[in-house]
């Protein structure tokens, strides 16, 4: 079940996401190939180079407004709105839903790092000139002797991607279980949510304050990463007592 | 064999008492209709069987299950309002219910959608009220279910859709099951039901057939409703 409430929250997300990316793609093409041009017009402003970049530059901020968006919208409507009535009729338990919510939110974080990601190998590859290629190419074997590409270098880089996740996952579940304590308003749901969220930030400064002076990102990445566990699985409970026993939908 | 049966159900909302201390029990292979005034308590003791809502004190059991994910499984739940998701088109709304519920009979639904002439291709904000409300109905009804919820399935409709939603649902419920219509509008639905509940404040004060209504006081349902209720 919970491999199908992923399926359609992906495409709920999908009509958004789609365009955004194809866009996002094009431009990055646009970027790179007007920029060789920039190169050979000396002195006159390429207006294509500049307004591809400043259009490639809002649109990674729309990027990020829209997945935020939408995590919340999901969550919001189609757990807590008139789809709720669907979703919570299906034979789906509330942990199961909680989830998938949170699955599919990191899903989208992670596309969006991935086409960036693209679109700057998409620009680089398009703005190189065969010299720069030349150079590139004489640098890698420079690079793997300076480097010993072994099997640290491959847990740093798994490291860096857990704790970006964990990172993701516990602002989803913060905002997730601001939304779930907007619920338990009989009125005003969205002002409860929002001073909720910030009634949880401020929580969590003064517990990192508190009990960890130093601060997690200097003791190592373990700690770091099973302190913010702890926050998403306390958020995650919360969430799931207040649409399992205190659900009451308009 | 007993397929809701509520004990001592009591649904507060602060100080307010909408199902108070209620017993109830209901039979498979009957339709039973849920019968009172706005405010008496129907839609809740409705979500309360979906688990849309937990009860304050008492209990409501499903085939003898408080409600799970296993109750939902096998009750199929029309609620009073429009909730499916607007951005889905009418084929990818019969795959989500063919991939969530097993019970789902595909090739009945498509049926009934074909009579309506409703493209699959066509999402649901294009379509009107009159439209969703069938394809709800549709959607609902083609599930063989063990049990029916279904919440004011006639109320806010025209009385030619009226007829439709009545024809639909005697057509393709399961002779086996439980139906349970939730309305007010009870000259409609009168002439499609096994039983009455009426539901005066949160608290049931009639369980009878329609028959055993008709037979002790002589006249319809919807007239004996008026002189029970009347202001």
């Amino acid at each position: 079940m919970l491999g199908k409430l992923i399926k359609y929250d992906l495409k709920a997300g999908q009509r958004y996401f789609v365009p955004t990316y194809s866009v996002m793609l094009v431009l990055a093409a646009v970027i790179g190939i007007s920029s060789r041009f920039d190169r050979n017009a000396a002195g006159n402003t390429n207006y294509i180079f500049v307004i591809s970049t400043m259009l490639f530059g809002l649109l990674i901020m729309a990027a990020v407004i829209l997945t935020i968006y939408l995590l919340v919208d999901r969550f919001y409507h189609n757990l807590l709105g008139n789809e709720g009535y669907l979703m919570f009729a299906l034979p789906v338990n509330t942990a199961t839903h909680i989830l998938a919510k949170i699955i599919t939110s990191l899903l989208w974080m992670l596309l969006g790092c991935a086409m960036v990601l693209l679109s700057g190998l998409i620009i680089a590859a398009l703005a190189m000139t065969m010299d720069n290629w030349y150079e590139i190419m004489k640098m890698i074997p420079y690079i793997f002797s300076r480097y010993q590409f072994n099997g640290d270098a491959f847990m740093q880089v798994v490291q860096v991607l857990l704790v970006g996740c964990i990172t993701v996952v516990m602002g989803v579940t913060r905002i997730y279980a601001s939304i779930a304590a907007g619920h338990l308003w009989s009125g005003h749901r969205i002002l409860g949510a929002a001073l909720a969220f910030i009634g949880l930030t401020i929580l969590e400064v003064i517990v990192a304050t508190t009990f960890d002076p130093a601060g997690f990102n200097t003791s190592g990445v373990l700690p770091l990463c099973l302190y913010q566990l702890v926050w998403i699985v306390l958020y995650g409970i919360f969430t799931w007592y207040v649409l399992d026993r205190h659900l009451n939908l308009d | 064999m007993n397929m809701l049966e509520c004990t001592k159900l009591t649904k507060q909302y602060g100080s307010l008492t909408a199902l108070d201390e209620m017993d109830l029990t209901l039979e498979s292979g009957k339709i039973v209709g849920l019968l009172g005034p706005n405010g008496s308590g129907k839609t809740t003791l409705i979500k309360i069987a979906n688990r849309l809502l937990q009860p304050s004190s008492g209990e409501l059991k499903i085939a003898g299950e408080v409600p799970n994910e296993h109750t939902k499984a096998i009750v199929s739940y029309l609620p009073d309002r429009t909730y499916l998701p607007e951005w889905m088109k009418i084929g990818e709304l019969l795959e989500f219910y063919q991939d969530f519920f097993e019970d789902f009979d595909m090739a009945r639904a498509q049926e009934l959608l074909k009579d309506l002439a409703i493209p699959s291709d066509r999402p649901m904000k294009k379509m009107s009220k009159g439209t969703k409300d069938k394809v709800q109905l549709i959607l609902t009804m083609s599930r063989r279910a063990k049990v029916y919820l279904l919440d004011e399935p006639i109320a806010g409709v025209d009385p030619a859709a009226r007829d439709y939603i009545l024809r639909t649902i005697i057509a393709n419920y399961e002779p086996d099951a439980l139906v349970l219509i939730s309305t007010h509008l009870i000259a409609d639905v009168e002439s499609v039901l096994d039983e009455a509940v009426f539901l005066r404040q949160g608290k049931v004060i009639l369980h009878e057939s329609i028959d055993s209504i008709r037979e002790r006081t002589g006249e319809s349902v919807d007239a004996y409703f008026r002189e029970v209720f009347a202001c």
